[in-house]
């Protein structure tokens, strides 16, 4: 900050990445900043040389002119590539890095690989500034529960419009098929531009009413990662993955009104550019704006969805919504709730978008509720096309390890809870993440075991200890144990520190392990007197192996 | 890429970084990739060293330099992948890397280290674990190029090593 308190550009903008896409490692006095890139190339859009109107993909290979009155069909070749990983390097590099050096003293590195580039700013020499970044979101440490911080509402206008820039570089991505059917002056195809936002629930209302209230910005929609949006009809749920909805959320704006933003990474501008002159080009009226919302009428409602109450889901959205506002309005957009408080009976208005209806809400809401069911109905009964067989197709080994885990998910809660003597509860965690495990799947768990935040490792069976805080892995292994999986282990162990690690196969230990840890004991150690354990489970029993 | 291929361009360029960074230090004995645990090695160099015979694993490019000082024979290990690296890898090669007391220990991957290991990795104490061998001794992490052929300048880790593997 500079000395009268305000924010300088350079900080605002670095505020902007960190809401995006940061971490703060509060050991190590640093900042890590990720810029997402899954596509090595992203392809521009392309117009048609005869008539100027969009050319889209066609089924048969190339481009086709959307123009009904000329279907010029052109080569896909016409379109601009832009590298991701290269141009945020660059980016990086010669923009950003020099840029934010004219404000923050830090020392700045770039690591990562195809998929993600990742900005580590190093404050070790400047811990002042690090908690002074740190406490605009205090006491969150990572983006997918950040807040935009409170204190760039009174910044300046260039400060606001820095953290608007930081934010699109790393949550902003402008792709080619993000447009919308619409039909401007002087052709078709409206283009958006939107946020990512990944896990944080309340980052899209609050960007929403944050460039409302700032900018007067107009936003299209909101795409929430919810079942009731992502999968309306049930369709995945029947038909391909049951939680296909459980994916980011996308906040959609168009990007002629976004002139006064810029990206930094140049690949992201380039696109923006494309995408911005298209639409100043075709000319569109209707600003499109969501705000105020549509009304939900008998045609607009959806079928329940069982993944509606799904611990992923925050409590206040953990429910049912026919449109995408009602969403927006159970996570506090103040836009809605001005709304609702000058509306007639802001219950039947939370259910209907309508201010001026005043009828008897258990009524209405029992008729939409027939509805609801009526079409939960029909998507359940609705004959589908017969599943294709998956190709992820499990082997034999990975069957015969999986019927471990259930045996010594039950050996391990009790192997802990008497060592311990204290309640203990072990959970088969090898299908994902441990930090997932515990986000979706126990939510009383992760309010005790917090740290496990950032665990993002997968060991096949976890014990958590819930008075001292500790977990305890098991590693199952169907062929003889060697170096390579007492290596693998470890791996996990460096990381979590669990107050016990077992290795356990059905089959004996190699005579070359047990030589070289009679030789070496040392490489099973893993932490201050902290060893794994070697085992094996047969005929359902374990069985610890003495070295 | 092709994982031979791959290997093979990793038994080049450890080669040419040896002899470039260890050239006043120590005589570059032999980079090759063993065909068997380096304990089953027909090989005489290793064969002269300690406790090789509990050396049951297979790095995929193997390095023997002779220290010039003292004439001792120390080890360089290399692992490679074709995929992200997960800590799997990392934990595999702490192992050996401390089994054998390598002078050097490397894992290479075409595509980085993934995702949530980088983050990972990123916390100093996770990353001395999971890295460090013994004393000051820390396993590097690098990424290979495809389109240049070459070590990614962005990909290693420790950051502290950037200088001695690129430079």
């Amino acid at each position: 900050m500079a000395e009268n308190n305000t924010i300088i550009p350079e900080e605002a903008y670095l505020l902007g990445l960190i809401t995006g896409r940061g971490h703060f490692f509060m050991d190590s006095f640093s900042i890590a900043i990720e810029f997402s890139h899954t596509n090595e190339f992203i392809a521009g859009i392309a117009h048609c040389p005869k008539c100027g109107w969009l050319a889209t993909d066609n089924k048969n290979g190339g481009l086709k002119c959307k123009n009904p009155e000329c279907g010029h069909v052109l080569d896909s070749s016409v379109k601009k590539t832009y590298n991701q990983p290269l141009s945020t390097v660059e980016s990086l590099k010669n923009v950003i890095v020099p840029f934010l050096k004219t404000g923050i003293n830090a020392e700045f590195d770039i690591t990562g690989n195809k998929s993600m580039t990742i900005l580590v700013i190093d404050l070790k020499n400047d811990k002042d500034k690090f908690k002074d970044i740190t406490r605009f979101f205090s006491p969150d440490t990572s983006f997918d529960r950040f807040h935009i911080p409170k204190e760039l509402e009174t910044a300046t206008k260039e400060a606001k419009i820095e953290f608007v820039n930081g934010l699109l570089d790393t949550s902003g991505f402008a792709n080619a098929g993000g447009w919308l059917n619409r039909d401007g002056k002087n052709g078709h195809g409206r283009m958006r531009v939107y946020y990512q936002i990944v896990r944080n629930w309340h980052l899209p209302v609050e960007i929403d009413n944050f460039m409302r209230s700032q900018f007067n910005l107009p936003i299209h929609t909101i795409d929430w990662g919810h079942p009731n949006i992502r999968d309306g009809n049930l369709n995945d749920f029947y038909e391909t993955n049951p939680t296909s909805w459980g994916r980011e959320h996308q906040i959609k704006f168009f990007p002629e009104y976004y002139g006064d933003f810029k990206f930094r990474i140049s690949s992201k501008q380039s696109m923006f550019d494309e995408l911005k002159a298209h639409n100043l080009g075709v000319k569109f009226d209707n600003i499109d704006d969501w705000f105020p919302p549509s009304k939900i009428t008998n045609g607009k409602l959806k079928a329940y969805h069982p993944g509606e109450n799904d611990l992923r889901i925050p409590e206040s959205a953990r429910r049912h919504f026919d449109a995408f506002w009602q969403i927006n309005l159970a996570m506090g957009c103040k836009y809605l709730q001005g709304l609702q408080s000058k509306s007639k009976n802001p219950d039947l208005f939370a259910i209907t978008g309508d201010i001026e209806l005043d009828e008897d809400f258990s009524k209405i809401q029992a008729e939409f509720d027939i509805i609801r069911n009526e079409l939960t109905e029909n998507a359940t009964n609705k004959i589908r096309p017969e599943k294709a067989p998956s190709t992820k197709r499990k082997t034999e080994k990975e069957m015969a390890e999986q019927a471990m885990y259930e045996p010594l998910t039950v050996f391990f809660t009790d192997y802990l809870s008497k060592k311990y003597s204290e309640p203990a509860d072990a959970f088969d965690t090898s299908a994902g993440n441990l930090n997932l495990f515990l986000k979706n799947r126990n939510r009383e768990l992760l309010d005790v075991f917090d740290y496990c935040d950032k665990y993002r490792i997968k060991p096949d069976v976890v014990g958590f200890l819930e008075k001292q805080k500790a977990l305890a892995f098991i590693e199952a292994k169907i062929t003889p144990l060697d170096l390579k999986s007492l290596g693998q282990l470890m791996g996990y162990c460096f990381v979590a520190q669990p107050i016990e690690a077992i290795l356990i196969s059905t089959k004996e230990p190699s005579l070359s392990l047990i030589k070289v840890l009679k030789a070496r004991p040392d490489l099973l150690q893993y932490a201050e007197g902290r060893m794994i354990q070697l085992a094996t489970l047969q005929n359902g029993k374990v069985n610890f192996i003495n070295i | 890429m092709d994982k031979n291929i791959f290997t093979n361009k990793l038994k080049n360029w450890l080669n040419n970084f040896l002899n470039i960074k260890f050239s006043e230090t120590h005589e570059v004995v032999s980079v090759l990739i063993p065909e068997t645990s380096l304990a089953k090695m027909n090989n005489e160099a290793i064969k002269q060293i300690a406790n090789y015979s509990t050396w049951e694993f297979k790095p995929d490019v193997l390095g023997i330099l002779k220290n010039k000082k003292n004439s001792r024979l120390e080890l360089v290990l290399l692992n490679r992948s074709t995929s992200a690296l997960s800590l799997k890898e990392l934990g595999e090669m702490n192992c050996y890397a401390k089994l054998t007391g390598a002078l050097l220990a490397f894992v290479a991957s075409t595509n980085g280290v993934s995702n949530e290991v980088n983050i990972l990795l990123l916390e100093d104490k996770i990353r001395q674990r999971v890295l460090s061998y013994g004393e000051g001794q820390d396993i590097i992490v690098v990424g290979w190029d495809e389109k240049n052929d070459q070590i990614s300048e962005d990909s290693v880790i420790p950051f502290s090593k950037k200088d001695f593997i690129v430079n």
